[in-house]
């Protein structure tokens, strides 16, 4: 039984430090050639490999920085902020000048917003970077945290957001697909890597959809899931037979995929549905009503698949679609099964059209209509080409209604969306012939809903919102009793906050991409999906955003006293008994409780250098709820004397020397 | 229970091969010293739970097991016997070394609990239930515990009925382990010794009737899993063992390492009927009295025995086919000897003292400022050089210095020093008691700590993590009972453990800590248990009426009563110069974060599963505080500053509180609204080695001394340790009340602070947040302003007052309400330049209309 006490409380009068226009993060006006940029970025952090563009609206070449906002301070006090760069950096706190060139001030910040402007002029050589990071006499030196850096809401921010968004629509909905223009656009598989994905291939069609659900959908996808990239192609009195039509030749000969699925398997497939994470994308599939975490609908599963179908595609969710946001999560067929149990026993069924459709006449519409300009990758044919719609305005796809819009596709664009694809139509499109990493991650993060499961700077995760939903499925099993060493419903999903500051490339490019064949964190109840088309750049652009390079510098062999002296540090004798919650390669940890800890072999493997540091140093700013003690003070001394004379960075080195040793 | 036959034994052997729990499962080839807990000398005998499985409840299961036994040492540790002193039950005894140290004190495993080492070979054995028969059987004279079906363990549990039996204690004396206890009316010695007979092991029990009339039957021998017991005489008797052997894996299957507890638990699938042989005979068998078989056991039939009657009943144990060897040896051992000869205590066992010296605080502070000088030298940048040199000023003026009193941690008993309870005699001696089951006296050389002269006063002690000094005489409280030391022949080691209590519960449990002993005025006993947190941190094993308390105990030992209930892992408590009891408690089921409660008798305190109430609560009065995950994540003990002429600074008649999990001391903060106590903490800038526990002043120095270990999640590094939190007399500034009314909150301070920082409202914020209370483990933060939301709020300061003395401080706030946790952050100094803590972590339980009296007197 949960029994749940909150108390009730009148009113109190609450202030936050931030107004009601301050904004997360900091402004950066970037400039190159002469042409201006503007975003704002959760941190005071960058990084730019020598001859990459700045940002994709920006070429290639010498460029500068400028970062403005308030650090906002809970506290009057004394800090130091200190910058790690290359190019020409400077900057200047509260209208005084602090540094010049990377370096470290001891400076005194007043009680809320501390006005901060940071400028970089590129390196002449080499990669241009920058890190701000601060410390004070509670806590050691660390990147500024997202959370207290703001912005006053602007104009120039505004427009250039506009522009951004419009870029993505055009890619993501694949304008090019049928308004091509070889010398404005990028040519294949360069470029903006949302441009130019293939829509989902029509293959197999037949064996996976229900025909019926199949000419809804063709008829108006938008009332089935409204944020569908999928336009409704048909208008007009023949609407409803054109869709039945096309979903008779797309179906035509082709038998279901054979095999049935045990609808007793639901309440299991219900608890799979929380306890994965699914129930943080999606709707559950009995949800009535518009969704307060505007989740992906799922009522409409039953009429959709074909049961045995639904339990493949849960099992290789890419394999028709490799662009997809559904991430694969390499489920067994048993638990595929159960899913699709779930799901088929929870849907509404709704009474689909079943008007006729001819098979033939669908065999000339998906030629006339242009289905293969998107689903197959097939140069455009019959539609307007890029230079009349750049002339066009507010007609065909842009159109405000459906009378101006007349026989166009209907992307169901809202006005912003509309405002947004005209304000990119306006540039040069230069900018879909390339991308920065960062720019890729911080798109890709909303695109795959990554917010879904981790939280992220101030944002909470959809599945810690929908909780109660989640313990609702779970509890429709019978109570089993936790058994030590078997997962937890309730253990924190590793939050996304510092993870470009945290990884290795090369380690979160695999965990993304779902080659990492142990899971880190085994007491999770859920486990890390792969997004396996979007791993590399995503994992790249999280490190630049944190001012890092891809690779760390190499290191040379590990110091045989300092490999000695980490053995002892992590052990119980003379020690910090680290193996009490650490398993060790094949050792286990010698007494977890409460506590599971990751395996040393996976740290080395995992962790940056300077983020090890970081953690072992101070856990708790990074986590205020880990279990993991804070050995060091903020002078960095532990009150271990030996070795090193206390001094925990070095004890912490010799330790991070140990466990790069460790197989 | 899994029984303590040979083959059951291989077969735990099997398992544990097939685990990795074998103490063999060492990586790698190159020899390593023995684990401290292998290493251990611990004594002549020790007290524990002892059971043969991985820690779930053995109670369903035949076999040797006992909630509170007495393992003793045999030999040189040879062998071993079991006595179950809530039962007064020969439990069993073996070959094959004394024990294996298995278990949360020892390798730290979560589950299993010390016992026969693999390959032991049991002589005999008994199934749980009374030792000796009342009224003329062996029928359990215990009530069941009364709670719910399916939670709570449904087994006897707790001492005999006092006219039945009752343990008295043990006596001490060079080898022998003496039990003292009664049956009925007469007063009985036991004692239990190994001897070779031409090359021959017997094991024996010996008894004494010292006063009354012994005039009931011995429990001496079970066949849990069969065999036939066969009397030649009334003296002699001749057992057939059958010995189970474990199943086997099925063909091409590896035994599952996960089912490991349940192949355990059930009972083999082959027996080998009658492979092995037990004799037994009664040396100077007392007249009237009789070996009996009846229910397929044996048991010594004992008639009206008098006083000053021994007599010895001897096992021998081997194959089948030695049985014309082992008939004869049980008649030729010793005869048996009048035990009072062991009760007026023996020669010292642990002669040699350990010498150490202490650290004094000066010491470590001269390192810190020759550094602090340096850097103030070599630094350019001339606010970072303020800084420095604002430190360096304030370690100069540090009114408090931690001292060590270096613990005899190196010993030639290889006693491995986890301090688990503090107490001072009148003349300034220290004892301690040890995780391990040890207590030591030290006494000070001077008040420098330049020599401490360390005695092993006491030995195997069920997990002692709490000891009290009462009339110059050692209480030290074990997880089976409280044990009243006494030291007959003054050689500065116990003689006599006298049980002074042992009425609480014990299961196997191994999480199921007893914690902490204090008294109060009236001289009553308190401490604390915790719930048997399953291995993994979450849930309860099955629980007793006794889990989840503070208990009360009368000054004479005899009065027992569970005093409050509710609490998970209470790892220290306090009691007030005014009788207030107050308790930690450590995050987990039902507890949100650590908390500090003041609690009334029968109160129910935070955790429903361990309210021992029908239907469970579903409230709990308030706390006088929350203490946030961040400020302490695992509790100790409380402390309250005596008067002693501001020889500890101007605390006095103020609490203290500490922390394990972040080795850390905090000043508590406490006003009461009415009834309704609210308060909060606030850190002492002092560091310590080890996670603290435990805390006394001394009666000599007038000083703290705090104390603790390193056995779970802490901070601290060492294993034990004792430090003296020292006043130097220089000028105290540090919040040292806080009271909260409805047009804000007022703070005063033990000194005067700088007007200027003070009074500068960029220097104050307040951040305040809600926890649910759950059965889930812990809680997350949720907002004031939306109850249902993750995070917190932040708190509008209008305005910041300073007193004209200085010394109060009133942050204008408006609309105050109840908050289970506010924090309010300062960046102020004192007068003299240094440095305020900087973090008051507490509770809003009620916002008072009126200002309160404090507020008043301390405002001006």
């Amino acid at each position: 039984m949960l029994f749940r006490r909150l108390l009730c409380l009148l009113a109190a009068t609450i202030a936050t430090t931030l107004s009601a226009q301050d904004l997360p993060g900091l402004k950066v006006t970037f400039t190159a050639a002469g042409k201006t940029d503007v975003r704002s970025d959760r941190l005071l952090a960058l990084y730019v490999p020598a001859g990459q563009a700045p940002t994709p609206f920006l070429p290639a070449g010498p460029f500068t920085a400028k970062w403005e906002g308030d650090l906002q301070s809970p506290l009057r006090g004394t800090f130091k902020l200190s910058a790690e760069s290359s190019g020409k950096f400077k900057l200047s706190l509260n209208g005084q000048p602090l540094l010049d060139g990377p370096g470290i001030k001891t400076v005194q910040l007043n009680k809320g917003a501390n006005r901060i402007v940071a400028e970089i002029a590129s390196a002449d050589k080499g990669d241009t970077f920058v890190r701000l990071s601060w410390a004070s006499k509670d806590f050691p030196l660390e990147p500024i945290p997202p959370t207290l850096l703001t912005h006053p809401a602007d104009k120039d921010l505004d427009v250039a957001a506009q522009r951004r968004d419009g870029r993505l629509l055009f890619a993501q909905m694949n304008c090019a697909a049928c308004h091509n223009d070889a010398a404005l656009l990028p040519t294949k598989g360069t470029g903006m890597p949302e441009h130019g994905q293939i829509a989902p291939l029509l293959s197999e069609l037949g064996t996976k959809f229900k025909k019926d659900f199949l000419a809804d959908w063709i008829r108006d996808p938008h009332s089935i899931r409204p944020h569908s990239l999928m336009p409704k192609v048909f208008t007009g009195a023949d609407a409803n037979q054109k869709a039945a039509d096309l979903a008779a030749m797309l179906t035509q000969g082709a038998t279901p995929k054979a095999g049935a699925v045990d609808l007793k398997l639901a309440p299991q497939g219900g608890a799979l549905f929380a306890n994965l994470g699914c129930v943080a994308c999606h709707q559950r599939p009995d949800a009535e009503g518009k969704d307060a975490q505007d989740r992906v609908p799922m009522g409409h599963i039953a009429d959709k698949w074909h049961p045995a179908a639904l339990v493949e595609y849960l099992q290789d969710p890419a394999k028709h679609y490799p662009a997809t946001r559904m991430p694969h999560f390499r489920l067994e067929e048993e638990e595929a099964s159960q899913l699709a149990a779930y799901l088929l026993v929870n849907s509404r069924q709704v009474k689909r059209q079943a008007l006729a459709g001819d098979a033939t006449r669908g065999q000339a519409l998906i030629m006339s209509v242009g289905c293969f300009n998107c689903h197959a990758g097939m140069p455009a044919t019959t539609q307007p080409t890029l230079a009349t719609v750049l002339k066009a305005g507010d007609k065909g796809c842009l159109a405000p209604d459906d009378k101006t819009r007349a026989t166009a596709p209907d992307f169901a664009l809202t006005s912003t969306q509309r405002a947004s694809l005209k304000a990119f139509l306006a540039t040069d499109l230069a900018s879909l012939k390339q991308d920065t990493p960062a720019e890729f991650a911080e798109r890709q993060i909303k695109n795959l809903n990554c917010v879904a499961c981790h939280s992220r700077d101030a944002t909470l995760s959809t599945w810690t919102k929908v909780d109660g939903e989640a313990k609702k499925l779970r509890d429709a099993l019978p109570p089993k009793e936790h058994v030590e060493g078997e997962p937890v419903h309730d253990a924190p999903i590793p939050p996304l906050t510092w993870l470009g500051e945290k990884l290795r490339h090369d380690w979160m490019s695999k965990f993304i991409a779902g080659q990492i064949e142990y899971k880190p964190r085994p007491w999770l109840i859920g486990q890390m999906p792969a997004f396996a088309h979007y791993a590399d750049g995503l994992a790249l652009g999280l490190n630049h955003q944190h001012g890092l390079p891809q690779k760390e510098a190499a290191e040379p062999p590990g110091d045989a006293e300092k490999i000695a002296n980490g053995e002892k540090l992590i052990g119980a004798d003379g020690g910090f008994n680290c193996i009490t919650c650490h398993a060790v390669g094949d050792t286990e940890a010698t007494a977890v409780f409460e506590a599971p800890a990751i395996n040393f072999a996976q740290s080395a493997e995992r962790l940056r250098k300077g983020y090890f540091h970081r953690w072992t140093l101070a856990p708790t700013r990074i986590d205020p709820d880990t279990k993991m003690p804070k050995y060091a003070d903020p002078e960095g001394m532990t009150q271990l004397t030996d070795p090193y004379e206390g001094k925990g960075p070095a004890q912490f080195e010799a330790i991070r020397e140990y466990i790069r040793t460790v197989k | 229970m899994t029984s303590l036959t040979r083959t059951s034994l291989s077969l735990a052997l099997a398992l544990t091969a097939v685990t990795g729990f074998a103490q063999d499962a060492t990586k790698k080839p190159e020899a390593k010293p023995a684990a401290k807990w292998e290493a251990m000398d611990y004594g002549r005998f020790l007290s524990a739970s002892i059971d043969n499985t991985q820690g779930k409840s053995p109670f369903d299961q035949k076999g040797c097991a006992a909630n509170k036994a007495v393992l003793v040492n045999l030999g040189n540790r040879e062998a071993g016997y079991a006595f179950d002193t809530e039962t007064l039950r020969g439990a069993g005894a073996w070959t094959g070394g004394w024990m294996q140290t298995k278990g949360v004190a020892f390798d730290g495993k979560h589950g299993p609990n010390p016992g026969p080492a693999v390959g032991a070979k049991v002589f005999f054995e008994t199934n749980p239930g009374p030792g000796w028969s009342f009224n003329g059987t062996f029928n359990e004279t215990r009530a069941l515990p009364k709670g719910p079906e399916g939670v709570m363990a449904k087994i006897p549990l707790g001492p005999l009925p006092r006219e039945h039996a009752k343990y008295q204690g043990l006596y001490l004396h060079g080898d022998r382990v003496v039990f003292a206890y009664t049956v009925g009316s007469a007063e009985v010695l036991e004692s239990a010794e190994m001897e070779n007979v031409g090359g021959t092991i017997v094991l024996s029990r010996s008894f004494t009737v010292v006063k009354g009339e012994l005039d009931s039957s011995v429990r001496l021998l079970d066949l849990p899993y069969g065999g036939k017991v066969d009397l030649a005489d009334g003296a002699n008797a001749i057992v057939r063992v059958e010995i189970p052997l474990p199943a086997a894996p099925a063909p091409g299957k590896k035994a599952d390492p996960k089912a490991k507890t349940k192949v355990a638990k059930n009972a083999p699938a082959i027996v080998k009927p009658a492979d092995e042989l037990t004799t037994v005979t009664v040396n100077g068998l007392p007249a009237g009295s009789i070996l009996s078989n009846k229910g397929n056991f044996l048991s010594l039939k004992l008639t009206k025995v008098a006083a000053g009657t021994s007599f010895k009943v001897s096992f021998a144990h081997g194959a089948i086919n030695a049985g014309d060897v082992l008939r004869k040896v049980p008649s030729k051992v010793a005869a048996a000897t009048d035990l009072r000869a062991f009760t007026q205590g023996g020669p010292a066992h642990w002669a040699q003292d350990v010498v150490t010296e202490g650290v004094l605080g000066e010491t470590d502070q001269a390192k810190q400022i020759d550094s602090l000088k340096s850097r103030i030298e070599g630094e350019q940048d001339s606010a970072q050089k303020q800084s420095l040199k604002d430190q360096l000023t304030e370690l100069l003026a540090a009114p408090y210095v931690v001292d060590t009193v270096t613990v005899p941690a190196e010993n030639p008993f290889g006693s491995w020093i986890r301090v688990g309870g503090i107490d001072f005699f009148k003349d300034g001696r220290i004892a301690f008691s040890t995780w391990s089951g040890d207590v030591w006296v030290g006494k000070f050389a001077d008040d420098k700590l330049s020599k401490i002269s360390w005695h092993r006063y006491a030995t195997g002690i069920f997990h002692g993590l709490g000891l009290k000094i009462v009339d110059e005489k050692i209480y030290v409280l074990g997880r089976d009972q409280i044990t009243l030391l006494h030291d007959f022949n003054k050689d500065g080691e116990a003689d006599f453990y006298q049980n002074f209590n042992n009425d609480v519960q014990v299961t196997s449990n191994f999480h199921e800590f007893t914690f902490d002993l204090q008294t109060d005025s009236q001289g009553n006993f308190y401490f604390l248990k915790g719930g048997p947190v399953n291995p993994g941190g979450r849930g309860w094993g099955p629980l007793s009426e006794h889990h989840g308390c503070i208990f009360k105990v009368s000054p004479d030992g005899q009065k027992f009563e569970v005093y409050a209930t509710g609490i998970r892992a209470p790892n220290g408590m306090g009691v007030g110069p005014n009788g207030e009891i107050s308790n930690g408690d450590n995050q987990g089921t039902w507890v949100p974060v650590d908390y500090i409660h003041f609690s009334k008798p029968g109160e129910f305190i935070e955790v429903p599963d361990l309210s021992h109430r029908t239907p469970a609560p579903t409230k709990f009065n308030p706390h006088l505080c929350w203490v946030p995950y961040d400020v302490d994540n695992s509790n100790g003990g409380q402390i309250w500053v005596p008067a002693n002429k501001g020889k500890w600074g101007p605390f006095e008649g103020r609490m203290l509180y500490l922390s394990y999990g972040k080795s850390s001391l905090f000043a508590v903060l406490q006003e009461r609204v009415g009834d309704v106590p609210q308060g909060g903490v606030v850190k002492f800038p002092l560091k310590f080695a080890t996670g603290l526990m435990r805390a006394r002043f001394s009666p000599t120095d007038g000083q703290l001394y705090v104390a603790g270990l390193k056995g779970w999640q802490t901070n601290g590094v060492k294993d034990g340790a004792i430090q003296r939190v020292r006043y130097t007399g220089k000028s105290v500034t540090m919040q040292e009340a806080l009271h909260v009314s409805k047009k804000g909150i007022t703070i005063r301070f033990t000194g005067a602070l700088d007007k200027k920082s003070a009074s500068d409202p960029q220097n104050w914020a307040i951040e305040q947040y809600n926890y649910l209370w759950s059965s889930a483990y812990g809680s997350d933060t949720y907002k004031v302003s939306k109850p249902e939301e993750k995070g917190s709020d932040q708190v509008a300061i209008q305005s910041v007052k300073l007193a004209a003395d200085g010394k109060s401080v009133f942050l204008e706030v408006a609309g105050l309400v109840p908050v289970m946790q506010m924090r309010i952050k300062m960046n102020v100094k004192a007068v003299d330049g240094s440095r305020v803590p900087d973090d008051i972590a507490h509770t809003i339980n009620v916002v008072p209309e009126k200002e309160g009296e404090d507020y008043r007197s301390f405002a001006k």
